[in-house]
């Protein structure tokens, strides 16, 4: 007799449930002193609805109309003979049983739906989404922003690690203390020991005067460090040191300094690969890994894009004073089918660009695919191409971004173009990736990683 | 605290030959068996 639902949580739940409610079925005689079977069942069904009530009466005392009556009023579910025969007992009594069940899964199912709407949100601490993915990004923030774990948040670049960084912060106990940020990626790492930790007068040529370090900003607060796996392998044990211990000291100096910090990390690499390629020290990211959050790519959060768009279009028209009331039914289809791999500050950015490039009322599927062009615009680091590109937008027909919703090929695409214009630029640069970063508007790690990456999983 | 997980069958007779009856058959399914002699005493088995 398979009553209960097989699902462990949801089995452990219906056992709560059924515990509320006393008896699941009761059988009553219909003639008894004092009370009889009709009078209690009356009182059962107000006292506990759940259960369910069954008459059992001989045919002497049968009154047919109270019978249907009680039935018609809905506080018996049904009747026995007196004398009973046994199959039909067993019978009915199983059939009851499987009523109740349904009954106790529904109240489950109504009472995890009204859970489930009191604590979804339409936005969240500077995130704006209200897909199911986001909802448990919030309440692993909401849970885990009060302690002084650890937490480290792993996402794609754009899918808003640092916003969930500040989020934890401000609903931290340390809110009203520093939250400094620490990108690992953008400093070079000669100067990230002296950023991380500061340094002191003379400590190096051009170190001048004494200078805080994020460790001593962040005293009392956050510290956010941001793209860990960029991090300088032999910096990753100074810092490891710190975490376990508090305590750090300046660079150029022997002085032992002890502060109080929460610590906020984030990667965009897979940590386990990036352990094994030596990037990440094993050790720190457990150390750093107490909690972990990670956050969804832009286009796993189903209708949030449309959500995300539509606040964008809001913001940047006010921003730049102009006109717009939302996108066309096109655009928003495009919007919404386009890959967006640089997931939510490139969406960001897209509808920035398109308000700034267009007039209202309607942003047009058109401008999004010109600004789309846009972005890539390394690609016409040769002349030829460029020609080719003006005169695409001029005729409005941007062959590379034309039929871009249709095929999801295009997603590779968009990576073999970026893998052209880098390597491209890296030739004309000759080989001086600095250099070619610059031209590319990138920071060189950036195009380090890009690099690296081919080199692990190329593209098809 | 035991039995939380099985069904609960609540019989109601003032014949104690027809509870032990009702009881005997009803042990076939896989549930708790409770009997009350009146509706009085099957009222404090909900209530409690």
């Amino acid at each position: 007799m398979p009553l209960f639902s097989q699902h462990p949580v949801a089995k452990q739940r219906l056992i709560l449930l059924m515990n509320e409610c006393p008896v699941d079925v009761i059988v009553s005689d219909y003639k008894m002193p004092n009370m009889n079977g009709n009078q209690l069942l009356e009182q059962v069904a107000a006292l506990s609805p759940e259960t369910v009530r069954i008459i059992l009466t001989g045919s002497d005392d049968m009154d047919m109309d109270m019978i249907l009556d009680a039935i018609n009023t809905g506080h018996i579910w049904g009747f026995l003979h007196k004398p009973w025969d046994n199959y039909e007992l067993i019978v009915k009594l199983k059939q009851a049983l499987q009523l109740q069940q349904i009954l106790a899964e529904r109240t489950l199912m109504r009472r995890t739906l009204d859970q489930y709407q009191k604590y979804h949100k339409a936005e969240f601490e500077g995130f704006i989404g209200d897909s199911v993915p986001m909802q448990f990004v919030y309440s692993c923030i909401e849970q885990s922003a009060p302690s002084n774990a650890s937490v480290f948040i792993t996402g794609p670049s754009g899918s808003g690690k640092e916003v969930a960084a500040q989020a934890i912060h401000r609903l931290s106990k340390r809110q009203n203390g520093p939250f400094i940020a620490l990108n690992c990626a953008a400093i070079p790492s000669e100067l990230m020991e002296s950023e991380i930790f500061g340094h002191i007068k003379g400590a190096f040529s051009g170190a001048v005067s004494n200078r805080d370090g994020a460790a001593s900003l962040a005293n009392g607060g956050s510290l956010f460090l941001d793209e860990i796996g960029e991090m300088d392998i032999g910096l990753q044990a100074k810092l490891l040191r710190f975490i376990q211990t508090g305590c750090f000291q300046k660079v150029g100096s022997g002085k032992e300094e002890k502060v109080d910090i929460r610590f906020i990390s984030a990667t965009n690499r897979e940590p386990q690969i990036a352990i094994a390629e030596n990037k990440l020290r094993e050790d720190l990211f457990y150390r750093l890994n107490v909690i972990s959050i990670a956050l969804p790519p832009l286009n796993e959060r189903g209708n949030d894009i449309v959500k995300l768009a539509e606040y964008f279009l809001r913001h940047f028209s006010d921003i730049e004073d102009k006109m717009f009331v939302g996108f066309s039914t096109e655009a928003e289809e495009f919007i919404k089918l386009y890959a967006w791999p640089g997931n939510v500050r490139q969406l960001q950015n897209i509808i920035h660009s398109s308000t700034v490039m267009s007039e209202g009322p309607l942003i047009s599927k058109k401008i999004i695919a010109q600004q789309l062009g846009q972005q890539c615009k390394p690609i016409d680091l040769g002349l030829n191409a460029q020609q080719a590109s003006i005169n695409a937008s001029l005729t409005g027909n941007n062959s590379l971004f034309q039929d871009l919703p249709q095929s999801l090929s295009s997603i590779t695409t968009l990576a073999e173009v970026e893998k052209q214009a880098i390597e491209q630029a890296i030739e004309k640069c000759e080989d001086n990736i600095v250099k070619a970063a610059s031209e590319l508007g990138v920071s060189p790690s950036t195009l380090y990683r890009k690099i690296q990456q081919w080199q692990t999983s190329p593209i098809q | 605290m035991q039995n939380l997980n099985k069904f609960r069958i609540l019989f109601v007779d003032d014949e104690p030959a027809i509870l032990r009856s009702l009881e005997r058959i009803a042990n076939k399914i896989d549930a708790v068996i409770l009997t009350a002699p009146s509706g009085e005493a099957a009222l404090n088995i909900i209530n409690e």
